[in-house]
């Protein structure tokens, strides 16, 4: 990598940028985080909910998410490792 | 006419000064090396920071001091504010920067450029700086010649600043020839008058060389051999800061109406500052002089006296425009107001933005997102659905239980109006791209094409359903009603997702939420086969019922695919980071089809 690169990475750094893999992870963990409380969200909604279009349409949002965060927690791990 | 008539005008002097006298021509060539040193310089430092100078720019210009600190720092890093002023410009044509950012870089590189009269006046002046421009240039042309493209950068900027070395040198050695010969200080003009007369001469010179740099190594170069006097060297200075707005002009002869509008702010703050140090010539004079003593210059120099002359009145400037930024750019915007033509064309798409790879790409998404914007409409209508209907909040799925109204829409026609000439604009945007854009690149031009496609072969899809769809959705059969509402319930959903997603600001969607819609959508195909052979067999639709709907629930299902798959590619987080981790929990296609329930692995 060049001087200047590096120079130009440095300053962007001091601006508040971080290294690709470490903002990865941390929006990762932050992404999961909003994730499950999303989920949890959902749960609530869908115990409480007697429309059966919208409680199929909420358990299909579940699934989804789930699957997502599954995922996630996988790539997580790895990312950590 | 007289453009034409000006290049053999200026030829013809150059030929004969360069005949009629030696040291004219050894200064005339220092000035071209010097020029041609600019060029390598600029092109080293495009080629060199591989893009990293824009996302740069990009992350670092959201305040208006962040804005000038960035001008200010590049600036002096690059020595080129041209160079900075024409991203600056190719970055306000992509729509990436706001204009009172723009102006904030502007100002920066102002004061950033008076850096190099420091270097000449402090470094350039006062060693032999011709012992160093030998190995740049023999260094420099070596890395040239390399494959790898940042040694090639390197290589342009060494033999660049090799050049520049040379230059000076060259310029120094001709004005002391001519102390030998004659003395051009008794052509100096005294008092305000010399000032107005040089100022003029500074201007021109700036404009013929278009580096505001050149005129001024020439001024402190004649300046150091006492060929011309410090007041006139002034004069100079100010010209050349003013003159140097011409590339800046230039460059927004290319660029759409914010790239006009940050050429004027640039013409205007450089002339209001000249304006200003003209007027105050005497007591930025007297102010040079006590900065000069408190900074320890030493006595008699006034080669740095010019250069902190040069610095001052920029930074006087800077605290003059600074506070009325805002009203410039409200006055500005009433000034060069976008005319919004018939035929929808593109918005974002400029040459200026070609300049730079990636705000080319970033114009080239905004302008795909301009087209979605635009079928929106058109998608919106060819359903008989308002676009307000489908932004609001209300259950589609019993919307569109209401009786149709748009019975008469063309979608032809609107394809025509609003998608055609802008697609075409977007297509051969790409093209051009393409043969300047770097090979890794290419696959995000290739899918921005791909997603401006998905997009208008969703209209065309809408206009082939749209005959069936305007005919069944107020036919007396209840079922073919309801088969028909379904497919238009799904595709509105499609597009309220995606407008809350692309084209809405603080809505609670994200780039993840398509999955569901993904999964939604395969749930649905496999309901609808099972339905659909269910209505034949009970006989509740006819045949010819049955096969327009299956060919039209195709089309359907395609708009809605090619639609979310466009979505996907348009969509950016404001993180690099949290775009990047949205996209890696983004479900497969063999992972929507096990939620859906139509197999793929468990």
């Amino acid at each position: 990598m060049s001087r200047l690169n590096r120079m130009l990475e440095k300053i962007s750094h001091l601006l508040g940028r971080k290294p690709p893999e470490r903002a990865t992870c941390k929006q990762l963990r932050k992404l999961l985080k909003r994730l499950k409380h999303r989920q949890r969200e959902l749960e609530k909604r869908c115990k409480y909910t007697h429309d059966a279009h919208e409680r199929k349409r909420l358990e299909r949002e579940i699934k989804v998410i789930r699957e997502q965060r599954r995922k996630g927690v996988h790539l997580y791990r790895e990312l950590r490792k | 006419m007289l453009r034409r008539l000006l290049l053999p005008v200026i030829l013809v002097i150059l030929a004969y000064g360069l005949w009629l006298s030696p040291e004219f021509k050894e200064i005339s060539a220092g000035v071209a090396i010097f020029l041609f040193g600019m060029l390598s310089l600029e092109e080293g430092f495009k080629a060199f920071t591989g893009g990293r100078l824009e996302g740069l720019l990009r992350r670092s210009t959201d305040r208006l001091w962040k804005a000038l600190g960035f001008g200010v720092v590049t600036t002096t890093l690059m020595q080129s504010s041209s160079l900075v002023s024409v991203i600056t410009i190719s970055f306000l044509s992509a729509g990436l920067l706001g204009l009172a950012q723009g102006i904030g870089i502007i100002y920066g590189a102002n004061l950033g450029t008076t850096t190099g009269a420091w270097l000449v006046a402090g470094l350039g002046l006062k060693v032999k700086i011709a012992e160093y421009a030998m190995p740049m240039l023999v260094f420099g042309v070596i890395l040239l010649l390399q494959r790898s493209k940042t040694l090639r950068g390197g290589g342009y900027v060494l033999a660049g600043l090799g050049f520049i070395f040379l230059g000076i040198h060259y310029m120094k050695d001709g004005f002391e020839g001519f102390r030998s010969a004659i003395d051009l200080a008794q052509y100096a003009v005294p008092g305000i008058q010399g000032v107005l007369i040089y100022t003029l001469l500074g201007i021109l010179a700036t404009v013929v060389m278009q580096s505001s740099h050149a005129t001024l190594v020439l001024t402190l170069t004649a300046l150091a051999a006492g060929q011309i006097t410090y007041l006139n060297a002034l004069g100079l200075a100010i010209g050349a800061n003013v003159g140097t707005t011409i590339t800046a002009v230039l460059g927004a002869i290319g660029a759409n109406v914010e790239g006009r509008r940050l050429a004027a702010a640039h013409v205007l703050f450089n002339v209001v500052t000249g304006i200003v140090a003209i007027v105050f010539i005497q007591p930025f004079m007297v102010a040079v002089e006590h900065l000069a003593r408190w900074i320890h210059l030493p006595a008699g120099d006034y080669t740095l006296r010019l250069a902190l002359f040069h610095t001052l009145f920029n930074l006087v400037g800077i605290a003059l425009m600074l506070p009325f930024t805002e009203r410039l750019v409200c006055w500005l915007e009433r000034l060069f107001r976008v005319r919004r033509p018939a035929v929808v064309r593109a918005r974002y798409l400029h040459e200026a933005a070609l300049e730079v790879p990636d705000a080319a790409l970033a114009a080239l998404r905004k302008e795909v997102v301009h087209l979605f914007e635009q079928a929106f409409g058109i998608l919106a209508h060819g359903l008989n659905l308002h676009r307000e209907t489908i932004i609001s909040n209300f259950d589609l799925d019993r919307l569109v239980e209401a009786p149709p109204r748009l019975g008469d829409y063309d979608v032809e026609a609107h394809y025509d109006l609003r998608l055609k000439q802008l697609y075409s604009d977007i297509i051969d945007f790409a093209s051009r791209l393409r043969t300047t854009l770097p090979e890794k690149r290419a696959d995000e031009l290739y899918q921005l094409r791909n997603a401006a496609r998905g997009i208008v072969e969703a209209v065309k899809d809408v206009k082939h359903m749209r005959g069936n769809l305007v005919h069944y959705t107020s036919h007396e059969n209840p079922y073919i009603r309801a088969e028909y509402n379904r497919l238009r319930a799904m595709l509105a959903k499609v597009l309220r997702e995606l407008h809350r997603l692309l084209l809405e600001e603080d809505a609670d969607v994200t780039f993840l939420s398509l999955d569901r819609l993904k999964v939604e959508i395969r749930e649905m195909e496999k309901e609808q086969d099972e339905r659909l052979e269910q209505l034949i067999r009970a006989r509740r639709i006819t045949s010819l019922m049955a096969t327009s709907l299956m060919n039209d629930a195709g089309y359907a299902f395609d708009a809605a695919k090619a639609l979310i798959n466009s979505g996907q590619v348009l969509y950016r987080a404001e993180d690099e980071a949290e775009d990047e981790a949205e996209r890696a929990l983004q479900l497969e296609k063999d992972e929507i089809d096990r939620l859906a329930g139509r197999g793929g692995t468990p």
